[in-house]
């Protein structure tokens, strides 16, 4: 403590460049410390992974991201994307834990992973407070049965329910008569169906919308969560505490 | 009310959530340090994220989880 001036432990970035400034005639070096160093660090990080349009974020539902996973990403193995998505996935768990939103990542994907991607966590009433049109959505799938008919549907399952990345139906790249070639071209596919396809639709929209178009196991996904979970030796992981609201 | 891995973290509020975690991330015995430091944020943050890396390459982030961490800048 005698060669150097603690500026701050925990307190407003704006105070700290005010004590900074009061001690620049000082001969003393300057440290900054505390847990207001450690935040705006986590969050300059986060904001670097934010930057890249594309990359890492892909547009969700109502404004939220998920994560840009690519199915050449498999193929390649690519050891420093691997790297960034572990990194990615790291700085999301830290901000977590110390009570930052790591805004604009999609809640109830937050809420997916915090829950070790057990799709059976995204419970109607948690898709109904975050996304509350598409929930209407997926209800009124419900209620129109295996008999019914689901034309109504058409741009839901055209963007949730086919191979069509779903930022690409959101940019408006298609033009209407491909999106209306997507559509028919999907119902036609499902129009025959028994209660048990109905209900697996309605599962698939939801897993589409709120995760997106790969599975866990799929390499961007499996780096991310590899940082995510932030594995210890003791046996600790983040989606091993259970979290209760 | 967060229940940890074998027994409930001592936390009620989301601001004591880190340092329910950190201490549940350590384990029994002393924690080991974490120091990182740059002379601005930027190197601060390149620093640290080169710690996430090599941590989940090993798939060990006990060090980076530790209630003993330190960022200097």
């Amino acid at each position: 403590m005698s060669d150097k001036l603690l500026i701050s432990f925990g307190i407003p970035n704006s105070l700290q460049k005010h004590n900074r400034t009061d001690s620049s005639s000082s001969s003393n070096p300057i440290i900054s410390v505390g847990d207001g160093v450690e935040r705006e660090m986590l969050c300059c990080a986060f904001a670097e992974y934010q930057s890249v349009p594309n990359c890492f974020l892909a547009a969700q539902l109502d404004g939220t991201y998920g994560l840009a996973t690519t199915p050449v990403a498999p193929l390649a193995a690519s050891s420093s994307r691997q790297k960034d998505f572990a990194v990615f996935g790291a700085l999301v768990g830290l901000l977590i834990i110390n009570g930052i939103a790591p805004t604009p990542l999609d809640p109830v994907l937050l809420h997916y992973f915090l829950h070790d991607c057990d799709f059976n966590s995204i419970t109607p009433g948690l898709l109904s407070e975050w996304h509350h049109q598409f929930y209407s959505m997926i209800q009124q799938w419900r209620d129109t049965g295996s008999n019914g008919d689901i034309s109504p549907f058409s741009f839901w399952l055209a963007a949730y329910a086919d191979n069509t990345e779903v930022s690409y139906i959101f940019g408006l790249d298609l033009s209407s008569a491909e999106l209306e070639l997507h559509n028919c071209c999907q119902i036609s596919a499902i129009q025959n169906r028994d209660d048990e396809l109905h209900v697996a639709c309605a599962a698939f929209m939801v897993y589409r919308a709120v995760v997106g178009s790969e599975a866990p196991a799929h390499s961007d996904m499996r780096s991310f969560l590899s940082g995510f979970r932030l594995p210890t030796r003791n046996g600790f992981s983040l989606p091993k505490v259970s979290w209760h609201y | 009310m967060v229940s940890g891995i074998s027994s409930s973290l001592d936390c009620d509020s989301i601001g004591d959530l880190a340092a329910a975690i950190y201490q549940c991330a350590k384990g029994p015995g002393e924690a080991e340090e974490l120091v990182v430091s740059g002379s601005n944020l930027s190197e601060l943050t390149e620093s640290f994220k080169i710690k996430l890396a090599e941590a989940a390459k090993s798939q060990d982030f006990t060090q980076i989880l530790s209630p003993r961490h330190h960022f200097e800048m």
